[in-house]
């Protein structure tokens, strides 16, 4: 206890810190998945101009991007309730866990929708209008000519974000959701070992965005499969 | 490359199901009666020997371990606990996100028109003035003036500086800390002069982390410790109260002091 670092202690702590990964990549799957869903959604009335809906969803989109994500997660875990409480539903004794994927899925949609409507905007208006001139519908047009080649250019983008989030879990603990960082921050308390705890944090982490960004480069070249090798 | 697409999708929904849903409430098995009313009790993770999580990461400390005790012999009651930040604790009492809350409390008035607490104390601590072991220009709380100390927000202690640098024009820089160890690297490192704590927590940070503390001065407060609960909650804390009564009386409340705090505080209450 009287060396200043001690080595060994991060590796003791790895495994301990290990059995709260699932927490954190539960938070991170499950925001991400319901977060693509949403953001879908919110994009669409701003691509076809729908009136009032277009307000709403720019509205949400500058919210979401000029609050703090932990104000966000006090807002639903203390305000919605509220909200949903003059329905006269109670949700005030519902799982912390549930909150932190609510909070976390209306951030990652506001940060999707802006992605998605870049790229379904940087594909040649021409392509669609080909479309149309051999007889597609509108929704052939999107879901074969349109949609395919968004995804492909939307998708780094996605993964980036989907990176940036995986670090924002940690917050969860705050509410009483335990999940890596917050076992890291209670193991701090109990043996008083924080550097050692933090390093091996970081260590974890770290191998976690590398194996996503691997998983991703392969997502990515399988998206990438139309095009002309030479142009990669 | 769609076998690799579709392995790694599925992989995904294989870890999502091996998570499952392993609610993270502690829940205590003292009693399986299934009529028994849910009682949330609100704590922390950051005090160490009164709540906290072991090295296996179990929720244990003195306010824990008697709580538990309590749960036994109140059969009509279970209690599940939920961990969050020390600073959401009032708030999340006030929107009955919990029932009651155990985290080492005292009275101050604010708090007293809000809340109920419970009319038998727990444990009894004075708080000091605390600094490095090598500081020696600073022996009371009149000599901070000048001085940056560290304070847990909303905390008693906090309540009690602001309110003596305000009314005795020290100039006394206040800053916030929420973790405890990050408030010990900070007053060894200098960043800080002066924390306020109590000296069964002095005596554990030094024994287990090196903290180089030391006590100076009168105490400053002496705060009797309650659980907190929401005012029409009155029957809980009547409930509580007895069962408490016995704990002191069988020496239940001594042997937890004792192993948690040190020494038996019990004899104050």
């Amino acid at each position: 206890m009287s060396s200043f670092f001690d080595i060994g202690y991060v590796f003791d702590a790895i495994p301990k810190l290990l059995n709260y990964l699932h927490i954190t990549i539960e938070i991170l799957l499950l925001s991400i998945f319901f977060g693509l869903i949403l953001g879908i959604i919110i994009a669409v009335p701003r691509l076809y101009k729908i009136p009032v809906l277009k307000e709403i969803a720019t509205l949400y989109i500058s919210f979401i991007r000029g609050t703090p994500i932990l104000i966000q997660l006090f807002l639903v875990f203390y305000g919605l309730p509220l909200l949903v409480g003059m329905f006269g539903i109670n949700i005030t004794r519902m799982d912390a866990f549930i909150f932190v994927i609510i909070t976390y899925t209306l951030s990652n949609a506001a940060a999707f929708a802006e992605i998605f409507r870049a790229a379904i905007q940087s594909i040649d208006y021409g392509q669609a209008e080909a479309a149309q001139s051999i007889g597609m519908t509108g929704w052939q047009t999107f879901s074969r000519i349109v949609f395919p080649q968004a995804l492909r250019i939307a998708f780094p983008n996605i993964a980036s974000t989907s990176i940036s989030s995986l670090k924002d879990t940690s917050l969860a603990f705050s509410i009483g959701v335990m999940d890596m960082m917050g076992r890291g921050d209670t193991l701090i308390t109990a043996t008083m070992n924080a550097l050692e705890v933090y390093v091996a944090l970081a260590i974890i982490y770290y191998v976690i965005v590398l194996l996503l960004e691997y998983g991703y480069k392969f997502i990515e070249r399988y998206l990438n499969r139309y095009l002309v090798k030479e142009a990669l | 490359m769609n076998k690799k697409l579709l392995s790694s999708i599925l992989l995904s929904g294989a870890l999502l199901a091996a998570c499952g849903d392993d609610s993270d409430v502690a829940k205590t098995d003292a009693n399986n009666n299934a009529d028994a009313e849910k009682v949330v009790i609100g704590t922390g993770s950051q005090f160490i020997n009164i709540c906290f999580y072991d090295e296996d990461g179990n929720l244990t400390g003195y306010d824990i371990e008697l709580l538990k005790e309590i749960d036994q012999r109140l059969p009509q009651y279970e209690f599940d606990f939920e961990v969050m930040d020390f600073s959401n604790l009032l708030l999340s009492l006030e929107t009955e996100k919990i029932d009651l809350i155990a985290h080492n409390m005292a009275k101050n008035p604010e708090r007293e028109e809000k809340f109920l607490f419970n009319k038998q104390p727990y444990n009894a601590v004075p708080t000091h003035v605390v600094v490095n072991e090598k500081n020696t220009d600073i022996h009371s709380i009149d000599d901070l003036n000048g001085k940056t100390v560290g304070l847990a927000p909303t905390s008693n202690a906090a309540l009690f500086v602001e309110d003596y640098v305000a009314k005795n024009n020290l100039d006394t820089e206040l800053t916030y800390i929420t973790s405890t160890p990050d408030m010990l690297n900070q007053l060894k490192t200098d960043r800080i002069q002066a924390i306020f704590q109590f000296p069964f927590s002095v005596e554990i940070f030094n024994r287990e982390s090196d903290a180089q503390l030391k006590l100076v001065g009168e105490p400053l407060i002496f705060s009797e410790i309650f659980f907190m609960l929401n005012k029409q909650d009155e029957k809980l804390a009547a409930d509580i109260d007895e069962i408490l009564e016995e704990l002191i009386e069988d020496g239940t409340v001594k042997e937890l002091s004792e192993k948690w705090l040190g020494a038996d505080f019990s004899v104050e209450l």
